[in-house]
């Protein structure tokens, strides 16, 4: 019968005594368990020698003596627990050589001493590694690190690798009658320690976590559509365009003009023939220009930003000296009145100025187009198409040589320096009051029309405008682009002033105060943050070109709270409530009455237009569209 | 299963759009993260991704399939089917938006390694150890010192039985004993924070926005009373409340009371939002669907109905058992609910469908889901947890734990980032250990358990900020923003139809007959088949014609109905379903 043992248990027994060597069932038991007795005595050389055992518990016994070296033999052995006996001696060195399928040794509360070896490192494959209650000392050996199946890396990797071929029936425990069954129990639960999620001292920044889970943020839309729905209440809240006026002349500004080499400054010239240079920061005159009889029609400064040409309707042309910008020369500002470098007078009045971007040349509109040298007295080239007077001037600030002039013949003409003659010539319905080029895109100019609209062209292509921005109820007096090229800025006689998308079709702003009459030139900043208005009560007004844009030095956080604003009211921007708020202006009520008489005349023409439409024979009728309509034609 | 749907679709015109040219329901929202990300982001990514992956070895393939699978939930369902689409122009800037949304997705899949380092709870049993076998006392011994606190029992024997609360963040808790016992506890260290006695029956409570405020259903009206135990405020127009829920996005506080009506009221104003008369009688059973912030009511016939407070019908009705139905429960995903009924089953229901994904038997008397998706089970005395344990909505056991006998569950709740279940009974309540029922890694933004009185101050003040009006609760939350479907063509014009009907005829009349028998083949019985057939084809034409009149006769002749009534009686005529 003892042939067929393999499985022994005899463990919580009051069983004494030796155990015997010369028993041959050793051979071919695969668990020995007899732990919590009373044995006494040496492990049996025979017990260990040719063995197969997996497992071996001697727990809670008398038993002395060292361990076998015969223990070698059993290769097979997984568990190995001897606890608290009265083993002694060294530890054994040949369990990490030789007992390579060690799951769990246990050898606690024994008398060995001595050191830990280092071929315990080998055991691969030890989970339980218990040497408590011995007289071991030394160091312990870093490459126990090696004992990777201590570690539990993921969840799919076995705890316990083997599984045991018998066991007691009833008993699911893959350690029976080991004191390390709880083991088995793969638990982790969420445990968070005050201390790792809190700060240490009152100093630290507060410890933040994200997560950004979708699950946690129910009706996260929702959230947003609410969040865009403030941020277009908030910006109307916030829209406080005007910053202040510039008041100093006694009569209405009619141009203005940017100096290019230096944000601050701005000059002036108004009807009674007073030049001003103001410093926008302070809103303050920083010096006088006198001389001028009769009103300034034009300024303009010359690239470098050295010299300011004005000219008038007293038939001259003075040129400037632009003082240079010192912190002090703003206190006793008026006292600095200066002589003209020159004066030229030529043969009529004169409507407009206009420098080129790149060059020393500037052009004159008056009964004709003038070029000037500023070294020469006289005009060095005169152009001349049609026989009315020219009113705006402007040069092409990407080809120095072209520009666009307009007159009272309803004309917008192109110019070409590098030739003797006009190159093109469009006229419209209406007269053109000004032009624009756009910087960015430097084939393409806005006309401020007298029509109440603005046409922008490509200057390749006259025969059809590019856009129709409309929006203004009374003559367009002037315009302006943004240095960005994406949006210009156009005063009214309306007394408005709009700022455009470069193709929009309608005002993206309109600025309007109760004092604030006929504007008659609008100018942007350099910087593309202002926009600059003169008018007819004789004051410069400065205004945010953005409404509701938070001025000053922004915090990060701040200006990461506005993008984020920007970009909700953007995504959810064909809302209808939030497109009825972010497009939502007061308007005085004598503009906004005007706005509805027009939509009315407008509305009106466009049903009889269609209504004649229905009632001809067909194709009879051809609609224009509006960009081709106000244009009567194209001359090369 | 019946399945009644709201007969008009819920009105959405202020949140949609009739001309967005997008047809894109995904939703993303805007977070610094992905701007931030995005500076940083690869140029050029497409085609080089596709000649990486190819070349990719195994091990690399494998986590970026793992990343791919993280990404998936932040990108929130589909893309635009660019397929599908006409307009270049439109494909073109879809086109470039969905790239835009799949690298942001990759971008949070990525650094959740390091914004999610805590690792979720789990439980697993060797060889055929079974998970439902493992006791607490099991898990105690395993457990660091700190979560087996987590395990105990409150026993009061005198004022029970007890309902809890927790806040958001599973800081607090709210207990509540049906004999005028109220107390907050802070969970952190188990410090009694306020306790009160009001003296009469309190049947529920509930925290509102923070700890600070908690309301309590007593016996005639609900109260609100401060972490203080100071009254604010009586809320008379409830009545005997039965049942308290708060829809936290929208400071909606929802009650049921004894005469089944229904009431919504905004705990910011005081405004009474909704006041409904269910028409379903008395029920207990109420909760919020987390997603979406609709209330579902289970009713003593078996039906489970669900509201919002814009509309006085409910928006869905549903059979779901043949008797009471005893308890429910959602998901936080919004996609599950769990609904019980006396008959001894639990039943786990897709709201997409709208379809019975399980059955399982069992009686409950309360249900709860984790934020993992745990089901807990109160019967009894026996608490049982349910998982979805394969990922494929299949629930089967998960844990249980066994009550002293006599203890009768009365609440269950899972305790929000926190593996722990509380339960309220007859003799106070319990609280156990469930691995992986609670989210591991908080939002500090969101709800979080350490939160200071200045961030919960702050919290508050941004919480007001982004309240959420009452039009936004919805079955489908996400349809904000995106466009409205075209309506149904127009009815046929009167011209259009009497053309489709010439049109038919004319068919008919093309066909050729057949060549008969002889005797059969008689040119009288020819031409009677032909005016046969015509007859037959104009009939339905006829027929459509008819009902179409008779329909606005009627019409007509309510309208002058209505008329007719003088003005005195007008008041009694009969009103219109307002919907």
């Amino acid at each position: 019968m003892g042939e067929y043992f393999s499985y022994l248990d005899l463990s919580d027994n009051w069983l004494s005594g030796e155990l015997p060597s010369c028993w041959t069932p050793w051979q071919t038991l695969i668990i020995l368990n007899l732990a919590n007795n009373n044995i006494s005595g040496l492990i049996p050389n025979s017990m260990t020698s040719g063995c197969y055992m997996r497992s071996l518990h001697l727990r809670n016994n008398s038993m002395s003596g060292e361990l076998p070296t015969s223990l070698k033999n059993c290769k097979e052995l997984t568990v190995l627990d001897v606890g608290n006996n009265d083993f002694s001696g060294t530890l054994p060195a040949w369990i990490g050589d030789s007992l390579l399928d060690l799951a769990i040794l246990s050898l606690r509360s024994n008398q060995f001493s001595g050191t830990v070896p280092r071929q315990l490192c080998n055991l691969e494959k030890l989970q339980v590694l218990d040497l408590s209650g011995n007289n071991i000392s030394g160091t312990i050996a870093e490459c126990l690190t090696n004992l990777t199946t201590m570690v539990r890396k993921e969840s799919s990797n076995p705890f316990i690798s083997y599984g045991f071929p018998l066991g007691s029936p009833g008993d699911n425990n893959p350690f029976p009658g080991s004191e390390y069954q709880d083991h088995a129990l793969l638990v982790k639960v969420i445990s968070r320690s005050a201390d790792e999620f809190t700060r240490e001292r009152s100093q630290d920044l507060q410890r933040v976590y994200h997560n950004y889970d979708p699950n946690l943020r129910p009706q996260e839309k929702a959230v947003e559509y609410v969040r865009a729905l403030n941020a277009a209440k908030l910006e109307k809240i916030f829209a406080r365009p005007f910053i202040g006026a510039m008041d100093g002349h006694i009569d209405a500004v009619s141009c203005m003009a940017k100096n290019p080499n230096y944000l601050k400054g701005l000059f002036s010239g108004s009807m009674d023939g007073d030049i001003r240079l103001w410093d926008i920061a302070s809103r303050r005159t920083v010096c006088q220009y006198p001389g001028h009889k009769g009103a300034v029609r034009g300024l303009t400064v010359s690239t470098d930003g050295q010299v300011l040409v004005s000219c008038g309707v007293d038939s001259t042309v003075r040129l400037w000296n632009v003082p240079v910008a010192t912190l002090t020369n703003s206190d006793d500002s008026l006292d600095n009145s200066v002589e003209p470098l020159a004066t030229y007078v030529w043969k009529n009045a004169f409507w407009a100025v206009d420098h080129q971007w790149d060059g020393d040349l500037f052009a004159t509109a008056g009964g004709q187009v003038d070029i000037w040298n500023p070294n020469r007295s006289q005009p060095v080239n005169s152009f001349q198409w049609g026989t009315d007077t020219v009113i705006s001037v402007k040069f092409n600030p990407g080809e120095p040589n072209v520009l666009a002039t307009s007159a009272s013949d309803r004309s917008i003409v192109l110019y070409d320096l590098r030739m003797s003659s006009p190159a093109r010539k469009v006229i419209m319905r209406t007269r053109t009051n000004a032009i624009s080029w756009n910087p960015m895109e430097p084939m393409n100019f806005t006309a401020a029309n007298e029509d109440c609209n603005c046409y922008s062209y490509d200057a390749r292509k006259l025969e059809e405008a590019k856009c129709v921005h409309m929006g203004h109820e009374s003559a367009v007096m002037d315009i302006d682009y943004s240095p960005t090229g994406r949006e210009f800025v156009t005063g009214s006689y309306d007394r408005t002033i709009r700022i455009f998308q470069y193709n929009g079709g309608r005002s993206r702003e309109i600025y309007h105060t109760k004092r604030m009459q006929r504007v008659f030139c609008v100018k942007f900043t350099c910087d593309a943050s202002y926009v600059i208005s003169g008018s007819d009560d004789t004051n410069l007004r400065l205004w945010k070109a953005k409404a509701s844009e938070q001025l000053g030095v922004l915090h990060p956080r701040e200006r990461r709270k506005h993008e984020y604003h920007e970009a909700v009211k953007n995504r959810y921007k064909h809302l209808p409530e939030i497109k009825r708020i972010v497009r939502h202006r007061h308007l005085p009520r004598p503009i906004y009455k005007a706005a509805a008489l027009r939509r009315t005349m407008i509305d009106a023409e466009k049903r009889k237009a269609e209504r004649r439409k229905a009632h001809s024979a067909p194709g009879s009728i051809v609609t224009v569209p509006v960009r081709k309509r106000r244009i009567i034609k194209e001359v090369e | 299963m019946r399945l009644s749907l709201d007969p008009s679709p819920p009105s959405l015109e202020p949140f949609s759009v009739v001309n967005h040219r997008s047809n894109n329901n995904r939703h993303r929202p805007i977070c610094h993260l992905e701007t931030e990300i995005f500076n940083q982001g690869q140029m050029g990514a497409k085609e080089d991704d596709g000649i990486h992956e190819n070349i990719l070895p195994p091990i690399e393939q494998e986590i970026s399939d793992e990343l791919n699978t993280k990404a998936k939930k932040y990108l929130r369902g589909e893309g635009a089917d660019l397929k599908a689409l006409q307009d270049k122009k439109l494909k073109g800037q879809l086109a470039v938006r969905e790239e835009i949304y799949g690298k942001s997705a990759k971008a949070a899949a990525k650094i959740e390694k390091w914004l999610l380092p805590s690792e979720g709870g789990y439980l697993e049993a060797e060889g055929i150890e079974k998970t439902w076998r493992i006791k607490q006392e099991s898990i105690a011994r395993e457990v660091d010192i700190l979560s087996s606190r987590n395990q105990y029992d409150i026993v009061l024997p005198e004022l029970g039985p007890y309902t809890l609360d927790f806040t958001l963040s599973g800081r607090y808790m709210a207990a509540a004993g049906r004999k005028g016992h109220l107390a907050v506890v802070d969970m952190k260290n188990m410090n009694l924070v306020k306790e009160i006695q009001v003296r009469e029956t309190v049947r529920d409570v509930v925290f509102l926005h923070n700890e600070h405020f908690f309301a309590a259903a007593q016996k005639k009206y609900p109260y609100i009373y401060n972490r203080e135990g100071i009254e604010l405020h009586c809320l008379k127009e409830h009545g005997a409340v039965l049942r308290l829920q708060f829809l936290r996005n929208h400071f909606l506080l929802a009650s049921i009371n004894k005469f089944g009506q229904l009431h919504y009221q905004d705990v910011t104003m005081g405004e009474m939002v909704g006041n409904f008369r269910t028409g379903f009688g008395r029920t207990d059973v109420m909760q919020v669907n987390p997603y979406n912030g609709v209330v579902a009511l289970g009713h003593s016939g078996g039906t489970v109905t669900m509201w919002k407070p814009t509309t006085s019908a409910p928006l869905v009705k549903m059979l779901c058992h043949p008797g009471p139905v005893s308890a429910l429960a959602f998901h936080p995903n919004g996609h599950l609910m769990a609904t019980s009924g006396k008959e001894k089953k639990i039943k786990i229901w897709d709201l997409r469908k709208f379809e019975v994904l399980q059955s399982i038997p069992g009686h409950a008397k309360c249900l709860d889901f984790s934020q993992k998706g745990l089901l807990a089970v109160g019967n009894g005395s026996f608490v049982q947890i349910l998982g979805d344990l394969s990922g494929s909505e299949n629930y089967s056991r998960y844990m249980g734990h066994p009550m002293a006998k006599g203890y009768q569950i009365g609440k269950v709740q899972f305790r929000p980032y926190e593996d722990v279940l509380g339960i309220g009974h007859s003799t106070g309540w319990s609280s156990i250990l469930i691995p992986g029922s609670g989210e591991p890694n908080f939002d500090s933004w969101v709800a979080n358990p350490f939160e200071t009185t200045k961030q919960r101050r702050e919290k508050e003040v941004r919480s007001l900020l982004d309240k959420l009006p009452p039009e936004t609760i919805m079955l489908n939350p996400s349809k904000i923003g995106t466009v409205r479907p075209a309506r149904k063509k127009e009815k046929p014009t009167k011209q259009e139809r009497e053309a489709d009907m010439e049109a038919a005829i004319e068919d008919v009349k093309g066909i050729a007959m057949k060549k008969k028998t002889k005797g059969r083949n008689k040119s009288s019985k020819v031409a009677k088949k032909k005016q046969e057939r015509v007859a037959k084809t104009k009939r339905p034409f006829l027929e459509q014609q008819l009902k179409e009149d008779q329909a606005s006769a009627k019409k007509r002749q309510k309208l002058n109905e209505q008329v007719e009534l003088p003005s005195s009686l007008q008041r009694f005529a009969r009103k219109k379903t307002t919907t």
